[in-house]
Protein backbone atom coordinates (compact mmCIF):
# COMPACT_ATOMS: atom_id res chain seq x y z
CA UNK A 1 0.00 0.00 0.00
CA UNK A 2 0.99 3.62 -1.11
CA UNK A 3 -0.24 7.23 0.38
CA UNK A 4 1.02 9.64 -1.60
CA UNK A 5 0.32 13.53 -0.28
CA UNK A 6 1.65 16.73 -0.86
CA UNK A 7 3.03 17.98 3.02
CA UNK A 8 2.15 22.12 3.63
CA UNK A 9 6.22 23.19 2.47
CA UNK A 10 4.88 21.72 -1.28
CA UNK A 11 6.99 18.44 -0.95
CA UNK A 12 5.62 15.09 -1.69
CA UNK A 13 4.80 12.91 0.94
CA UNK A 14 5.48 8.78 0.05
CA UNK A 15 4.06 6.41 2.83
CA UNK A 16 4.45 2.72 2.52
CA UNK A 17 5.38 0.48 -0.14
CA UNK A 18 6.60 2.08 -3.38
CA UNK A 19 6.27 -1.47 -5.81
CA UNK A 20 4.94 -3.03 -9.25
CA UNK A 21 1.76 -2.80 -7.66
CA UNK A 22 1.57 1.16 -6.82
CA UNK A 23 4.15 2.13 -9.87
CA UNK A 24 1.53 3.75 -12.02
CA UNK A 25 -0.40 5.51 -8.90
CA UNK A 26 2.89 7.10 -7.99
CA UNK A 27 3.97 7.54 -11.32
CA UNK A 28 0.52 9.74 -12.34
CA UNK A 29 0.81 11.58 -9.22
CA UNK A 30 4.55 12.42 -9.56
CA UNK A 31 3.55 13.68 -13.30
CA UNK A 32 1.94 16.57 -12.10
CA UNK A 33 4.72 17.78 -10.59
CA UNK A 34 7.31 20.33 -12.08
CA UNK A 35 10.23 22.15 -10.62
CA UNK A 36 12.29 21.36 -8.14
CA UNK A 37 10.33 18.78 -5.99
CA UNK A 38 11.57 17.68 -2.48
CA UNK A 39 10.23 14.11 -1.60
CA UNK A 40 9.76 13.37 1.88
CA UNK A 41 10.54 9.32 2.20
CA UNK A 42 10.77 9.33 6.39
CA UNK A 43 8.39 6.87 5.85
CA UNK A 44 8.68 5.60 2.51
CA UNK A 45 9.09 2.02 3.93
CA UNK A 46 10.37 -0.37 0.46
CA UNK A 47 10.87 0.08 -3.01
CA UNK A 48 11.90 -1.68 -5.66
CA UNK A 49 12.82 -1.74 -9.08
CA UNK A 50 9.72 -0.47 -10.08
CA UNK A 51 9.62 2.08 -7.94
CA UNK A 52 13.17 3.10 -8.92
CA UNK A 53 11.87 3.59 -12.84
CA UNK A 54 9.12 5.62 -11.73
CA UNK A 55 11.80 7.70 -9.44
CA UNK A 56 14.01 8.11 -12.71
CA UNK A 57 11.08 8.84 -15.49
CA UNK A 58 10.43 12.20 -12.95
CA UNK A 59 14.10 13.15 -12.78
CA UNK A 60 14.67 12.75 -16.52
CA UNK A 61 11.05 15.20 -17.08
CA UNK A 62 12.18 17.20 -14.13
CA UNK A 63 15.58 17.78 -15.43
CA UNK A 64 14.20 18.59 -18.79
CA UNK A 65 12.84 21.51 -17.71
CA UNK A 66 15.71 23.00 -15.25
CA UNK A 67 13.73 21.12 -12.41
CA UNK A 68 15.61 17.69 -10.01
CA UNK A 69 14.14 15.60 -7.62
CA UNK A 70 15.51 15.91 -4.05
CA UNK A 71 14.67 13.08 -1.79
CA UNK A 72 15.08 13.33 2.32
CA UNK A 73 14.35 10.97 4.89
CA UNK A 74 15.62 7.74 3.41
CA UNK A 75 15.36 4.92 5.58
CA UNK A 76 18.28 2.45 5.01
CA UNK A 77 16.97 -0.14 3.00
CA UNK A 78 15.70 2.31 0.59
CA UNK A 79 19.16 4.28 0.92
CA UNK A 80 20.69 0.70 -0.17
CA UNK A 81 18.64 0.34 -2.97
CA UNK A 82 19.50 3.58 -4.38
CA UNK A 83 23.44 3.17 -3.78
CA UNK A 84 23.19 -0.54 -5.50
CA UNK A 85 21.32 0.63 -8.33
CA UNK A 86 23.65 3.85 -8.88
CA UNK A 87 20.58 6.17 -8.09
CA UNK A 88 22.58 7.57 -5.51
CA UNK A 89 24.42 9.56 -8.36
CA UNK A 90 21.60 10.63 -10.19
CA UNK A 91 18.99 11.97 -7.66
CA UNK A 92 20.09 14.12 -4.95
CA UNK A 93 19.18 12.37 -1.32
CA UNK A 94 19.92 14.55 1.15
CA UNK A 95 22.00 13.45 4.48
CA UNK A 96 20.10 11.91 6.81
CA UNK A 97 18.85 14.33 10.03
CA UNK B 1 9.45 -26.09 8.75
CA UNK B 2 8.75 -25.39 5.39
CA UNK B 3 5.08 -23.34 4.34
CA UNK B 4 4.49 -22.79 0.92
CA UNK B 5 1.46 -21.14 -0.80
CA UNK B 6 0.45 -20.50 -4.41
CA UNK B 7 -0.68 -17.08 -6.12
CA UNK B 8 -2.39 -16.38 -9.37
CA UNK B 9 -0.05 -15.44 -12.02
CA UNK B 10 -1.39 -11.56 -12.07
CA UNK B 11 0.17 -7.92 -10.78
CA UNK B 12 -2.22 -7.71 -8.00
CA UNK B 13 -1.42 -10.74 -6.42
CA UNK B 14 1.68 -9.22 -5.69
CA UNK B 15 -0.04 -7.58 -1.60
CA UNK B 16 -0.70 -10.93 -1.05
CA UNK B 17 2.68 -12.61 -1.62
CA UNK B 18 3.89 -9.72 0.40
CA UNK B 19 1.31 -10.96 3.30
CA UNK B 20 2.33 -13.87 2.92
CA UNK B 21 6.11 -13.55 3.69
CA UNK B 22 5.73 -11.60 6.34
CA UNK B 23 3.29 -14.59 7.87
CA UNK B 24 6.33 -16.45 7.02
CA UNK B 25 8.84 -14.68 8.42
CA UNK B 26 7.52 -14.02 11.90
CA UNK B 27 9.10 -16.24 13.66
CA UNK B 28 11.92 -16.63 11.78
CA UNK B 29 15.04 -14.60 13.62
CA UNK B 30 15.82 -12.09 10.84
CA UNK B 31 16.20 -8.56 10.88
CA UNK B 32 13.86 -6.01 9.16
CA UNK B 33 16.60 -5.06 6.39
CA UNK B 34 16.88 -8.76 5.59
CA UNK B 35 13.22 -8.76 5.49
CA UNK B 36 12.64 -6.33 3.23
CA UNK B 37 15.49 -7.86 0.68
CA UNK B 38 13.60 -11.08 0.73
CA UNK B 39 10.63 -9.19 -0.05
CA UNK B 40 12.26 -7.26 -2.92
CA UNK B 41 13.74 -10.54 -4.36
CA UNK B 42 10.03 -11.97 -4.58
CA UNK B 43 9.01 -8.99 -6.35
CA UNK B 44 11.50 -8.78 -8.43
CA UNK B 45 11.13 -12.54 -9.55
CA UNK B 46 7.73 -12.47 -9.97
CA UNK B 47 7.04 -9.46 -11.64
CA UNK B 48 10.10 -10.71 -13.80
CA UNK B 49 8.07 -13.91 -14.60
CA UNK B 50 4.72 -12.03 -15.02
CA UNK B 51 6.76 -10.20 -17.88
CA UNK B 52 8.15 -13.24 -19.68
CA UNK B 53 5.23 -15.32 -19.30
CA UNK B 54 1.60 -15.52 -19.94
CA UNK B 55 -0.44 -13.66 -17.30
CA UNK B 56 -3.67 -16.39 -17.40
CA UNK B 57 -0.89 -19.78 -16.40
CA UNK B 58 -0.58 -21.64 -13.50
CA UNK B 59 0.12 -20.45 -10.23
CA UNK B 60 3.48 -19.29 -8.57
CA UNK B 61 4.23 -21.35 -6.05
CA UNK B 62 6.58 -19.82 -2.98
CA UNK B 63 8.00 -21.62 -0.54
CA UNK B 64 9.72 -20.55 2.58
CA UNK B 65 11.77 -22.55 4.83
CA UNK B 66 13.05 -20.88 7.97
CA UNK B 67 16.16 -23.05 9.18
CA UNK B 68 19.10 -22.35 11.91
CA UNK B 69 20.69 -19.30 10.20
CA UNK B 70 19.37 -19.57 7.03
CA UNK B 71 15.98 -18.36 5.48
CA UNK B 72 15.55 -20.76 1.73
CA UNK B 73 13.10 -18.92 -0.68
CA UNK B 74 11.60 -21.22 -3.54
CA UNK B 75 9.37 -20.35 -6.24
CA UNK B 76 8.01 -22.45 -9.08
CA UNK B 77 6.60 -21.44 -12.05
CA UNK B 78 4.53 -24.12 -14.70
CA UNK B 79 3.93 -24.12 -17.85
CA UNK B 80 6.52 -21.10 -18.78
CA UNK B 81 9.44 -21.25 -21.18
CA UNK B 82 13.36 -21.14 -19.73
CA UNK B 83 14.36 -17.71 -18.05
CA UNK B 84 17.38 -18.23 -16.80
CA UNK B 85 17.57 -15.55 -14.19
CA UNK B 86 21.09 -15.99 -12.78
CA UNK B 87 22.42 -15.64 -16.57
CA UNK B 88 21.11 -11.86 -17.00
CA UNK B 89 23.88 -9.95 -17.57
CA UNK B 90 24.38 -6.91 -14.84
CA UNK B 91 23.08 -3.98 -15.01
CA UNK B 92 25.60 -0.81 -15.92
CA UNK B 93 24.78 1.30 -12.44
CA UNK B 94 27.34 3.46 -13.43
CA UNK B 95 25.38 5.55 -16.62
CA UNK B 96 24.79 8.87 -16.37
CA UNK B 97 21.31 10.26 -16.12
CA UNK B 98 20.90 10.79 -19.84
CA UNK B 99 22.04 7.49 -20.62
CA UNK B 100 19.27 5.56 -18.19
CA UNK B 101 16.28 3.54 -19.24
CA UNK B 102 13.67 1.69 -16.86
CA UNK B 103 14.18 -1.79 -16.33
CA UNK B 104 16.62 -3.85 -16.03
CA UNK B 105 17.76 -3.60 -12.02
CA UNK B 106 15.30 -5.82 -10.41
CA UNK B 107 17.94 -8.81 -11.08
CA UNK B 108 20.83 -6.83 -10.62
CA UNK B 109 19.64 -5.81 -6.91
CA UNK B 110 18.41 -8.88 -6.38
CA UNK B 111 21.76 -10.24 -6.82
CA UNK B 112 23.29 -7.95 -4.86
CA UNK B 113 20.99 -8.10 -1.80
CA UNK B 114 20.53 -12.07 -1.70
CA UNK B 115 22.85 -15.27 -1.44
CA UNK B 116 23.11 -18.26 -3.48
CA UNK B 117 20.50 -17.53 -6.30
CA UNK B 118 19.95 -20.20 -8.27
CA UNK B 119 17.88 -21.64 -11.31
CA UNK B 120 16.63 -24.81 -12.35
CA UNK B 121 14.51 -25.59 -16.00
CA UNK B 122 12.46 -29.12 -15.82
CA UNK B 123 11.83 -28.87 -19.78
CA UNK B 124 9.19 -32.13 -19.12
CA UNK B 125 7.27 -30.19 -17.25
CA UNK B 126 7.93 -26.91 -18.39
CA UNK B 127 8.59 -25.69 -14.62
CA UNK B 128 10.92 -22.88 -13.27
CA UNK B 129 12.45 -23.29 -10.31
CA UNK B 130 14.17 -20.22 -8.72
CA UNK B 131 15.53 -20.47 -5.03
CA UNK B 132 17.37 -17.79 -2.77
CA UNK B 133 19.09 -17.95 0.58
CA UNK B 134 19.27 -15.25 3.35
CA UNK B 135 21.38 -16.08 6.23
CA UNK B 136 20.15 -14.77 9.53
CA UNK B 137 21.13 -12.05 11.58
CA UNK B 138 19.56 -10.89 14.93
CA UNK B 139 16.36 -8.63 14.54
CA UNK B 140 16.86 -4.94 14.92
Amino acid sequence: MLTMDSGPDGSVLLIGRLDAAQAAAAQAFLDHKAGRVEVDCSRLEYISSAGLGVLLKTQKRLMASGGRLRLRGVSRHVHDIFVYSGFDQIIEIAAAE
Amino acid sequence: MTVRRSFERRLESLPETVDFAAAALADCDIDSEQRLAIEFAIEELFTNMLKYSPTDGNPVEIAFECGAGNVEVSLIYTDVAAFDVTAVPAADVTLPLQQRQPGGLGLHLTRRLVDDLSYEYLAATRESHVRFRVACRRRT
